[in-house]
């Protein structure tokens, strides 16, 4: 009988050395493999791809502008091929050409910024200059990047130009970008789809945002603005009462208060300003007020008292450490680990319920709010909610629970009839985030529908691109997955381990007994 | 070696240890997949798998503990050593009735993900790449877990030698933080890492490298568990 050898070497040394072999070979072969591989790229890759396209949300929008026999030219201001290799513009310049192929009232046009001529090699000098100037007479600036929707001839043409001025790669407009100014989602169809429907329309409204209470103009929110078919511009009340050309002013998170003369004292400061275009302005009709607070703002007693006016008041109490705001929270319908984004429904009210069918028309989901509180509303004043916390929504107010009845008013809605039949309407959202940009961008909430439909049915602005989506770069992103569905399906999944056991307790007490 | 397969494989479910390691393993999966995506509102795949990968080389060397070194205290050693089989198919049978029970569980926790499709886009490519590479490098930790139980006869020091194996091999790549950035010494490190060829499927990428990588590890140490036993069967 053969003595054990060593640990190896049960035959021998010839055991040993080939198993020694054997790992020295495995060894360098893998070093040598993942050389080759790092050298030469020797992976397989499938790389995530999205559609750049257009929907056919715009159809019906643009139907009318094929019948009249309306054009809209897209004019690019590089050369399609340096287009195509733009590492943001290849995007831009693909939905521009999907476009261009599904409607027949819509071309493409390219020329060259440096030596202002267009593929034909025909001179654009004289178009170039007139697009550096707006239809208002405000100056456009005009880079390669710039990209210019016209639509008519000569002094009936109607123009639009996009020149991203704040980011380096260009194209901005068209993106969403994260706090670091990566491009986080591509809105392309919609950007173009609403700056085409923009030329069409022979009137443009005029958006006007205060300033001088520490406001903030999102430009995400100006972006919107600029989809619905408005222009945005600042005023500023203590100076100048609202121009008449004003469609909607809006007070964009103001952090101090505004001015009010005294009753009778026949001075006109702010808030008589406020008053006199919400009487007269939009032509007699009445003017639109879009009022955003921040909730952890100080209490702006001048500014809310003038809302309260229209039945709209903003919950808060004076405590320990002077005013604060009720929170709300919905741990239920939350999507986040703090319940302070939560979905919201629609009103039920008249225009509550218009908004939602128009919504749903296009997209089903509900609004995403976060940091919001809530609102107390007097209906014999006008005010309707539009949009309402769930049931399991509860008020909290310096991190105590002052209130858990639920469907709470997260955003109004106020109209008056004023003098001479105009009727005058606010609208007031305790958040600064309602038309946050990741918000508006997200496929799976109505934030951006909402907005567009309140503005069609509120503020009579021209239809936005509904039912568009996003390409979204950061397909990690969970939507509309709220924390009582999260614990719902962890306790589904937690039942399957519990099932096994189950089965396995079943099975050896049969075994024992049998 | 089929006899054995189906004989090792009865064996993991007429005894508590198959039942054990499902329940343990699903419970986790689940809990990981709830907190890395489900509240995280992520469906960032790659989190779930890493954390998984650590359980995994704890949770291994538990499956695999008792698949020899039980043998030689039950003494039914011999009986496996005088079968008319030979030694690499009764470690090859062995191997394929652990690994199933592990593939089934990992298979089961990967089609968790299935439950984020309402919710959000899911990578698929990513999704297959990650669960892929959880299954390889199961098999390497499996693999290991044979050997070091057929040189023990104990089955505590057979788990724990294992999990000291496994953290060895894990832990090559974390030596690179301590080396000068030029040496050559990383390269040789990165190229013998589990977790450094773990990461290249995570990103979506297959790695042919990788894939011979794990499949080598393995046959490497199913072959050190032949020679253990072939020596014992002509001692």
């Amino acid at each position: 009988m053969k003595k054990a050898g060593s640990f190896f070497g049960s035959r021998g040394f010839s055991a040993s050395a080939l198993t020694a072999l054997i790992i020295a070979v495995v060894v360098a072969l893998n070093i040598l493999i993942y050389t080759l591989t790092s050298l030469f790229g020797l992976y397989l890759y499938s790389p995530i791809t999205h559609d750049y396209g257009v929907s056919g949300a715009t159809d019906e929008l643009f139907a009318d502008a094929a019948q009249k026999g309306k054009k809209v030219t897209i004019t690019f201001c590089m050369a399609e091929d340096d287009l195509a290799k733009h590492g943001t513009g290849a995007f831009v310049l693909e939905t521009a050409k999907a476009y261009e192929e599904r409607y027949d009232f819509i071309e493409l046009e390219f020329i060259n910024l440096l030596t202002k001529m267009d593929e034909d090699g025909n001179v654009v000098t004289d178009r170039l200059e007139k697009y550096m100037t707006d239809l208002r007479g405000n100056e456009n600036k005009l880079y390669t990047h710039s990209v210019i929707f016209s639509s008519g001839e000569g002094e009936r043409e109607n123009y639009r130009v996009i020149t991203d001025t704040y980011s380096t790669a260009g194209f901005a407009d068209f993106y969403t970008l994260d706090a670091n100014g990566i491009a986080y989602a591509y809105s392309g169809e919609e950007v173009l789809g609403s700056m085409v429907a923009w030329v069409l329309n022979e009137e443009h409204k005029v958006a006007y945002f205060t300033e001088n209470h520490g406001e903030t103009i999102d430009v995400t929110f100006a972006n919107l603005l600029a989809s619905a078919g408005y222009y945005v511009d600042i005023i500023n009340l203590r100076k100048e009462s609202v121009p008449e050309d004003a469609a909607m002013v809006v007070i964009s998170n103001p952090i101090t208060d505004f001015e009010r003369a005294k009753k009778g004292s026949g001075i006109e400061t702010e808030i008589e300003n406020l008053e006199t275009y919400l009487a007269k302005g939009n032509g007699g009709k009445g003017g639109r007020l879009y009022v955003a607070i921040d909730p952890y703002a100080d209490e702006l007693p001048i500014l809310e008292g003038f809302l309260a006016e229209y039945g709209i008041e903003i919950s808060g109490v004076d405590g320990k450490y002077g005013y604060t705001r009720d929170i709300i929270t919905d741990s239920s319908d939350s999507i986040s680990r703090d319940s302070m984004s939560f979905v919201a429904g629609y009103g039920s009210g008249e225009l509550g319920a218009k908004i939602s069918s128009n919504v749903k028309k296009y997209k089903e989901g509900r609004v995403l709010l976060s940091e919001v509180s809530r609102l107390e509303l007097d209906e014999a004043l006008g005010a309707e909610a539009l949009l309402v916390s769930s049931t399991s929504a509860v008020a909290t107010n310096g991190g105590d629970v002052v209130d858990s009845a639920g469907g709470y008013a997260v955003a109004a809605y106020s109209e008056r009839e004023e003098e001479g039949g105009a009727v005058s309407g606010v609208f007031v959202v305790p958040s600064t985030l309602l038309t946050n940009a990741d918000l508006l961008v997200a496929n799976g909430y109505t934030n951006k529908e909402f907005m567009y439909s309140l503005f069609e049915e509120a503020f009579g602005a021209s239809a936005g691109i509904y039912g568009t989506e996003s390409v979204i770069f950061d397909a990690g992103i969970v939507e509309n997955l709220t924390n009582r569905m999260a614990i719902i399906y962890t306790v589904l999944l937690l039942m399957i381990p519990v099932a096994i056991a189950t089965v396995a307790v079943v099975i050896t007490v049969r075994r024992r007994n049998a | 070696m089929t006899a054995i397969f189906k004989r090792e494989l009865r064996s993991y479910f007429t005894g508590a240890v198959g039942y054990v390691f499902l329940v343990i393993y699903l419970a986790v999966a689940a809990v990981i997949f709830a907190y890395s995506t489900l509240f995280s509102m992520s469906s960032n795949v790659t989190t779930f798998y890493t954390f998984m990968l650590l359980f995994s080389a704890i949770a291994l060397p538990l499956l695999t503990m008792k698949s020899f070194s039980e043998e030689k205290k039950s003494k039914t050693e011999q009986l496996l050593l005088t079968a008319p089989v030979s030694i690499i198919a009764m470690v090859a049978g062995k191997f394929l009735a652990s690994y199933v029970v592990f593939a089934g569980a990992g298979v089961l926790s990967s089609l968790y993900f299935l439950l984020l499709i309402p919710y959000t886009q899911l990578q698929v490519g990513v999704l297959i790449g990650n669960a892929l590479a959880l299954l390889l490098v199961g098999m390497v930790f499996i693999t290991i877990g044979l050997f070091v139980s057929a040189i023990t006869e104990n089955q505590l020091s057979a788990a724990i030698g294992t999990i000291a194996v496994i953290l060895a091999f894990l832990g090559i790549g974390l030596i690179n933080s301590l080396l000068p950035s030029a040496f050559w010494l990383r390269y040789v490190f990165d190229a013998l890492s589990i977790f450094t060829r773990f990461q290249t499927f995570t990103a979506g990428y297959f790695d042919l490298a990788s894939l011979i990588y794990y499949i080598s590890v393995s046959a490497v140490f199913l072959w050190l568990t032949v020679m253990v036993y072939d020596r014992r069967r002509y001692s």
